[in-house]
């Protein structure tokens, strides 16, 4: 059987985290951080990791805070955002400068998330 | 002076301006002087007719006696008529009775045996010239000495005819009689003389006064053209200021006019401003509201879709659905989808960072909203397109005319209950571009036609329709410098029309 996709997904809730799995665990291996600190800890850890999706409002560092500092230590890896929140101009700016590959909104559509992880 | 007096013309030329009285005096003085030049003429032709005419004295009394009368009537008439205009004390008794002693004296004197007598008589009459000598007291110094002297004459007489050897004969008595005959008369001429002299000299006083005042009446004049001239050339500056101030006023009253005109402008562009800045806060307030609703949903949202996912999977890999758990599974997804409509159409209002630079093709956008909303009107509407506009683009934000469109041509839609028709044109018109969308639905009451615009107005059952899209609309037509009408009769149809300024 193919390796399966190695993704981090970083979200502040627990629910959010849990669904994630439910929703994904055919598809993604998948790692999990409660916040942008631990996001940066473990893709230090799990160094195999290639897409990070992360939430984009969750204490101590906002997603795109994390994104870019994390784009800046692995520029290679691929980078998402997923967020309750509509498009802003952070985030395009973010989009357009290719620091984010995609942005996903909540709630989301797994087919989405899926096919372009995968593709 | 005294010369002019003699003649009354001249007297009367003198005082052309001099009033009654004054010309009168003066004629009296001219009377005065002939009345006193005939008395004296009397007395001394009495003198010679009873000294050579009318020896007898049997004849000579009567004559004397007529001639004394005459003396004495004509002088007290004379004092009588013309007491008042020259302003003599005493009465008629008075005067009468001096000119009847006057009278006397003249007979006394022209009769021997009262020689004596007559010495009296003489002092007398001097005494009665008295009163009126005092009269003129100018002159009491001098015509004292006048009298004081014809006393000495008489006295002089007296003591030649009484004490002396010499025997005066007749002649000598006539003339001394006929002497002081005429110093009488000149005395009294003289007086009078006086007296008229004073009138005279008053009315020339007055005539010097008139003169005077006259003169001081010129200068006065003078004065007063001078004043009116000097007042006329203060008035004509006066008048120049006050014209020039006049100007200066009309011309500040002009600054202020244009200056109020232009604080008019500036005021109806900041009442402007202001509603547009109301309106602004309102919608960017609106904006941070409902982005922060739309987190706020969408997150638990999220557990939920992820939830039925997880759940969808679950009875589909392990094949437990049947039914009820499809229709179950169905209503989730049903609720989910208008949620997410929902807070789709709350977050239109935060998106306020985009440009507005892009070329926007008006019949594109149209065509593209018929395309995604095709599966809403595919049975029951028909499309009628009439595109006529020949400049149909546009600068502007594509994706929020979308929404425009996407927005009208639904509540379009919405109000054709079964089936209708929609007609769209376009037109160019005044450098305009006009889109007009016409339904033959259920039409807006006149009420809620002054509403629809409203933020979350609507009249869509609940959860259909958040009562923000026309709201919407109407922000991004005007953030594109156009325009969104609305006419709409009930039962027949609704007009919508929009403006947007061409490009170039």
């Amino acid at each position: 059987m193919k390796e399966k996709v190695k993704v981090l997904y970083i979200d502040d809730e627990t629910l959010n985290r849990r669904i994630f799995e439910f929703n994904f665990r055919d598809y993604f291996d998948i790692r999990f951080a409660e916040d942008g600190i631990d996001g940066l800890d473990k893709l230090k850890e799990f160094s195999d990791v290639t897409h990070i999706i992360s939430d984009y409002r969750m204490p101590k560092m906002s997603g795109l805070e994390f994104i870019n500092e994390a784009k800046s230590l692995y520029p290679d890896k691929l980078f998402y955002l997923l967020s309750g929140f509509d498009i802003t101009a952070e985030i395009r700016e973010a989009i357009d400068n290719k620091t984010i590959s995609k942005y996903f909104q909540k709630p989301y559509n797994r087919e989405d998330i899926k096919s372009t992880i995968l593709s | 002076m005294r010369q002019s007096i003699f003649s009354k013309k001249k007297i009367l030329k003198l005082y052309p301006k001099g009033d009654e009285i004054t010309q009168r005096r003066a004629c009296f003085i001219y009377y005065l002087v002939i009345v006193g030049l005939i008395g004296t003429l009397i007395a001394l032709l009495s003198t010679l007719y009873q000294s050579y005419i009318l020896p007898d004295i049997d004849y000579q009394l009567p004559i004397l006696i007529c001639i004394g009368l005459i003396h004495a009537v004509f002088w007290t008439s004379l004092f009588c008529l013309y007491k008042k205009r020259l302003k003599l004390t005493g009465n008629i008794i008075f005067y009468g009775g001096s000119s009847i002693l006057w009278g006397i004296i003249f007979l006394g004197a022209t009769i021997p045996s009262l020689s004596r007598l007559n010495t009296f008589f003489y002092m007398l009459t001097a005494l009665t010239m008295l009163p009126l000598i005092i009269q003129n007291k100018n002159k009491v110094f001098y015509f004292w000495i006048i009298n004081i002297l014809m006393l000495v004459l008489l006295f002089a007489k007296i003591t030649l005819l009484e004490y002396s050897n010499i025997k005066a004969d007749l002649l000598f008595d006539t003339f001394f009689d006929a002497f002081l005959s005429l110093s009488f008369a000149s005395v009294a001429v003289y007086a009078v003389f006086d007296i008229n002299d004073l009138a005279v000299k008053s009315a020339f006083k007055e005539v010097r006064k008139r003169e005077e005042i006259a003169i001081e009446l010129e200068s006065h004049k003078e004065n007063l053209e001078k004043l009116v001239e000097q007042q006329t050339q203060n008035l004509k500056s006066a008048y120049l200021d006050l014209k020039n101030t006049n100007s200066m006023l009309s011309e500040q009253n002009e600054i202020i006019n244009s200056k109020n005109k232009e604080l008019e402008e500036t005021l109806k562009n900041l009442k402007q401003a202001q509603t547009k800045l109301v309106q602004t806060y309102k919608m960017a307030s609106l904006g941070v509201l409902t982005a922060g609703i739309a987190h706020e949903i969408n997150n638990p949202l999220n557990y939920i879709k992820g939830a039925y996912v997880g759940l969808n999977d679950y009875y589909s890999n392990n094949n437990l659905k049947n039914e009820d758990i499809t229709f179950l599974l169905e209503s989730i997804k049903v609720g989910l989808d208008k949620t997410k409509n929902i807070v789709d159409g709350l977050n239109q209002f935060s998106r306020t960072n985009e440009s507005f630079d892009e070329m926007c093709n008006i019949h594109n956008i149209i065509d593209n909203c018929l395309t995604i909303l095709s599966n809403q009107y595919k049975y029951k509407v028909d499309i009628s397109k009439a595109y006529k506009a020949t400049d149909f683009k546009i600068l502007g934000n594509n994706g929020r005319l979308h929404q425009v469109f996407n927005n009208i041509l639904r509540n379009a839609i919405q109000a054709i209950d079964e089936s209708g028709i929609i007609n769209i044109s376009t037109i160019n018109e005044d450098g305009f571009i006009v889109i007009n969308i016409e339904d033959n639905g259920q039409g807006i009451s006149k009420k809620n036609l002054e509403l629809i615009t409203d933020p979350f107005f609507t009249t869509k059952d609940p959860g259909e329709g958040t009562g923000l899209g026309l709201s919407i609309s109407y922000s991004i037509v005007q953030e594109h410098n156009g325009f969104l009408t609305f006419d709409s009769e009930l039962q027949k149809g609704t007009t919508v029309t929009l403006k947007f300024p061409n490009s170039n």
